[in-house]
């Protein structure tokens, strides 16, 4: 497993949880540490299950954690619904992308806000972190079948919503 | 839903997901990769580790009963070999005691956030004493069916079959009730078909007559399997618990 990829990847799954680049970087090297610690899983082909695994969870964690110690000045948590939270473009990316762009990103982040989370995160490792039905289902513990009829559930749902505003 | 479409989602979700570049990236590979060379262990020495760990009255027991044989070999009296295989569900019953210990002193929870996975640790305690068992058992059949009046493949299932029916009921009862009552059961379990060794020796020896070599080593070989089925079915058990 090429672990400076999968950085990456626990990263930015941890950013689309958290919305906050600190926390999410700390959240990553948390999962990476928990996951070098337990030697039994790195030998058996489900590395990469068990690294998301971890990192799901201490998100979930860092989650409660903020739910029981509301302080003044924190990265965003969950919205007042319990959805994920909504991530704003950075200034820069602001300057660097064009204003049609950055408009069709904050609709389309909209309407993934509309979905079920667990919808958004499939929806997210199939197609922003590229992994497989398969390894998806491993992750959250069901049937690639069952990923698949999820992830059109969620599309058809996102199509719909994305339709609404005129996205596509 | 066209491939385009979906296409055209998926660089849309890459870019609107796109989170700022980590700052502690390269610094943290590096420590990380020390750290991983650090904790390769070869896996003898594993063994050798966890070894250290089984308790000393599960060797001792394995010595007693080996000696036992040792005992009814030399002698070759019928009913030292009667008392020999009556002894094998005792040697059973150490494997499934030093599986379910985790459980039956509550520690699971705690060797879960160890640095060998509980899977691992569970794995190599039970192959070291099966292994171990059946060792001795090897050496043992030869013994006894030189000096005794059985053939080698008799003498095998009469101390292999309570063995591993023992094996299998026990470490079905340490998987399924997990705490001391376990331990009861596995006591109650060895109790019972050691009695029924002990006590059912001269039928075994009538049936023998009238079953065929063929179906005594198939009943081996299901009870074998069954053991070794739960043994699996139980390590992935404790894998659950980590992902849990």
């Amino acid at each position: 497993m090429d672990l400076s990829e999968q950085y990456d990847n626990i990263y930015r799954y941890c950013y689309m949880k958290t919305g906050h680049p600190e926390t999410a970087e700390d959240l990553t090297q948390e999962t990476f540490l928990k996951f070098l610690e337990t030697t039994g899983y790195r030998e058996q082909g489900r590395q990469l299950a068990y690294l998301y695994a971890i990192a799901r969870n201490l998100c979930m964690d860092h989650f409660r954690r903020k739910q029981s110690l509301p302080l003044d000045g924190v990265p965003p948590s969950r919205e007042a619904d319990g959805r994920m939270p909504q991530i704003r473009p950075h200034a820069a990316d602001m300057e660097a992308a064009g204003e049609d762009q950055l408009l069709s990103a904050l609709t389309l982040k909209e309407a993934m806000a509309r979905l079920e989370e667990e919808l958004q995160e499939m929806i997210f490792l199939r197609y922003v972190n590229d992994l497989s039905a398969a390894q998806i289902g491993k992750i959250l513990g069901i049937s690639r079948f069952a990923v698949h009829r999820r992830l059109k559930r969620g599309l058809d749902q996102l199509r719909q919503c994305l339709r609404k505003e005129d996205f596509l | 839903m066209s491939r385009k479409w979906e296409k055209q989602l998926q660089e849309q979700l890459k870019s609107c997901y796109t989170a700022p570049p980590p700052k502690r990236k390269r610094e943290f590979l590096a420590s990380v990769s020390r750290m991983a060379a650090g904790h390769q262990r070869h896996p003898a020495s594993f063994l050798w580790m966890q070894a250290g760990y089984i308790r000393k009255w599960n060797w001792a027991l394995s010595a007693a009963v080996f000696l036992a044989g040792v005992w009814a070999a030399r002698s070759g009296r019928r009913e030292l070999f009667q008392m020999l295989a009556a002894l094998m569900p005792f040697l059973a019953l150490t494997l499934a005691t030093e599986t379910g210990r985790s459980a039956r002193y509550g520690m699971e929870e705690l060797e879960l956030a160890a640095r060998h996975s509980l899977k691992a640790v569970v794995a190599a305690r039970m192959g070291i004493l099966g292994l171990e068992n059946l060792l001795l058992m090897g050496i043992l059949i030869p013994l006894l069916r030189v000096t005794g009046k059985m053939s080698l493949w008799q003498t095998g299932c009469v101390l292999l079959i309570p063995y591993f029916l023992s094996a299998f009921l026990q470490m079905a009862a340490v998987r399924k009730l997990r705490g001391p009552e376990g331990m009861y059961v596995c006591f109650g379990i060895s109790g019972l078909v050691s009695g029924l060794t002990a006590a059912g020796t001269m039928v075994i020896r009538k049936l023998a007559e009238y079953l065929p070599a063929a179906g005594w080593l198939a009943l081996l070989l299901v009870l074998a399997v069954l053991a070794l089925r739960e043994g699996i079915k139980y390590m992935r058990q404790a894998e659950e618990y980590v992902w849990s």
